[in-house]
């Protein structure tokens, strides 16, 4: 049993309990509600990834040795990639609610029985934002991109490390303070469409089990400890349903709200780590589709050439510590200084800083959603070759007798750049929208508004041109550093 | 439920393992050379031609083999580039190939022998964005 002084929604969460019962609830559809509300609707989910997952590290470990013709980096970085942004965007953290991972985790729960806390000083984002930032470090320096082997070894990772931490601790640590994939979801999700909320609040009022966070005999409660009527926010939300499932009252829906909502309303935790969590999480966007274009090579060799070093591992390390760790702190820092300057509000800087960054996410996303977006766009097709290529490989003619190379790209080469582009800019416009209304929302005065949001302005403008000038560029695809001598 | 669903999918798994693959099953030509050269010598995005030299053990040209071609981006993904080479003088054997993208490839060339054996090499070289203007 959780007490709920321990939920953490439920201390910081300062607004009226009540809201109007949502208008569009995805658990009310006809036959889709009740898979998603039915026992093992999850599992329904699960188990399709899970069989992809054994696949992929079956196909990694022992099928081709290029990236292009196996099923484990094809699905990886370019259809995980692509669709998680897209249910991302279109419903919500869809990913964490199939995810396979969890399934060894659910046995490891019950075999470690009540467990251990997860420690009180990690309850934040600080080791989310390491781990996220160390995985896209990995990423370049070992070009997972390119090697079907280590990319079933990050798969095998992750089932170890979400089974070992779910074995130690009572709760779900790793989903919530560890995962990379989880916290960038989990950020995503913040302009998603859908969210968890109760349809009826007074009903949560008055429950004496509160069985959505606690659990009953027949569903877990919230594995990552929030408290239905509370949320107002994705983050930190697996889409499980658990909640659904366990509620004795059916008072449990998966609501539309207009995209961003959360946003402008002051949902989030004002808190230091959650602020930088979306920092990290714009610029490694920025760093992620740099990595892929020929500046970045010219920086590389600069720095090699003035620094002398020709270890690629450092190299990489001062590139991405400085745009992924270094700019995100310090532009965050510079931006909510300049903004409590200008409107001469007395408040904290962590207070300043997570003020706006909610702001972020909007463009934050976009930049993601232009890059996964491409190489899905680029790419789509290819898993089919590279099935009847697999299927050949063991004797099966079943897709054919000659895997069709030629199928790669799912939309026209010229169509790309602009959507990007228009993607970049949807988000810009995005983010410029939300960062008024919450000026509106926190200054009376319109001088002052204007003036606390003018840093973060520039902020997001210097976000959106380095996004566009990325954009414009030749991609490359290259994972070697071609060092002098 | 779980448990035997998991328990099922290990075995599946297992099982999988133990398939062999029809592509190890090809007779791999010992003792075999095999060259790879490019026009342009520096790879840029364009067209361009392969020059596929063949040699034996002792050195001595191999002609009249049939040569399959296949060029992969380091990120998955992309389409490969396909192309082939029959015939061949004095070893060496020529075949019309497109860089499409910037970057790492890998040239797979597949030679069929005229003794029904097969030889597979790969040869990484990548690829700049600098198109070459023809004087």
């Amino acid at each position: 049993m959780i007490p709920l002084q321990d939920i953490t929604v439920a201390k910081e969460n300062s607004s009226p309990i009540y809201r109007p019962p949502p208008r569009f609830d995805l658990l009310r559809l006809p036959l889709l509600g009740r898979w998603l509300r039915w026992r093992w609707g999850r599992l329904l989910f699960q188990i399709p990834l899970l069989l992809l997952a054994l696949l992929m590290i079956y196909d990694g470990f022992t099928g081709p040795k290029i990236a292009g013709q196996n099923v484990a980096t094809v699905t990886a970085w370019v259809h995980y990639r692509g669709l998680v942004v897209l249910a991302l965007l279109l419903v919500g953290n869809l990913f964490c609610m199939s995810c396979p991972f969890t399934l060894p985790r659910t046995i490891a729960h019950r075999l470690s029985g009540n467990g251990r806390r997860w420690p009180q000083a990690l309850r934040n984002k600080w080791v989310a934002i390491a781990v996220l930032v160390l995985f896209f470090f990995l990423y370049e320096w070992l070009d997972l991109w390119a090697s079907p082997w280590l990319t079933a070894w990050v798969i095998v990772g992750y089932f170890l490390a979400a089974f070992v931490l779910e074995a130690i601790f009572a709760e779900s640590p790793f989903c919530k303070y560890i995962c990379p994939l989880g916290a960038f979801n989990f950020v995503s999700s913040t302009i998603s469409p859908f969210q968890i909320t109760a349809r009826d609040t007074e009903t949560c009022r008055t429950c004496p089990g509160k069985e959505c966070v606690n659990g009953s005999p027949q569903a877990l409660g919230c594995g990552t400890e929030l408290f239905v009527p509370q949320i107002r926010s994705n983050l930190d939300c697996i889409f499980c349903l658990d909640c659904a499932r366990a509620c004795p009252y059916d008072n449990v829906a998966l609501a539309a709200r207009p995209p961003g909502k959360e946003l402008t309303q002051g949902a989030w935790p004002r808190r230091w780590d959650q602020a930088f969590l979306v920092l990290v999480f714009a610029f490694a966007g920025v760093s992620n589709a740099f990595g892929m274009v020929p500046p970045f090579y010219a920086l590389e060799q600069w720095l090699s050439t003035h620094l002398h070093i020709t270890n690629e591992g450092i190299l990489l390390l001062i590139i991405f510590g400085m745009i992924n760790v270094l700019l995100p702190v310090s532009v965050g820092l510079v931006a909510a200084w300049f903004s409590r300057r200008l409107s001469q509000k007395r408040e904290t800087l962590r207070v300043a800083l997570s003020r706006y960054t909610p702001a972020v996410m909007p463009l934050a996303f976009a930049i993601w959603l232009a890059h996964y977006g491409f190489h899905f766009a680029t790419g789509a097709l290819a898993i089919i070759p590279v099935m009847q290529n697999f299927l050949l490989d063991h004797g099966l003619n079943w897709l054919g007798t000659t895997p069709t190379w030629s199928l790669a790209a799912l939309l026209p080469g010229s169509w790309l750049l602009p959507l990007q582009l228009l993607i970049v800019l949807v988000g810009f416009g995005g983010s410029l929208m939300v960062a008024g209304e919450i000026s509106r929302r926190d200054f009376a005065d319109r001088r002052m508004a204007t003036l606390s949001l003018l840093p973060w302005v520039l902020v997001l403008l210097g976000l959106a041109v380095a996004a566009v000038a990325m954009f414009n560029l030749p991609m490359e695809m290259r994972g070697t550093l071609q060092l002098n001598g | 439920m779980k448990h035997v669903l998991l328990a099922s999918l290990i075995v599946l798994s297992f099982l999988l393992g133990s398939c062999r693959r029809s592509t190890q099953q090809n007779r791999e030509a010992p003792h075999v050379n095999m060259s790879l050269a490019v026009e342009p010598e520096a790879p840029t995005v364009g067209p361009a031609t392969l020059l596929i030299t063949l040699t034996d053990a002792d050195g001595n040209p191999i002609n009249g083999a049939a040569l399959e071609i296949r060029g992969d981006m380091s990120h998955a993904g992309m389409e490969p580039v396909l192309a082939s080479a029959e015939a061949g003088q004095t070893g060496i054997y020529e075949a019309p190939f497109e860089w499409t993208m910037a970057g790492d490839w890998i040239v797979t060339v597949t030679a069929s022998l005229p003794d029904g054996s097969i030889a597979t090499r790969e040869f990484d070289l990548t690829v700049s964005g600098e198109m070459h203007m023809e004087p």
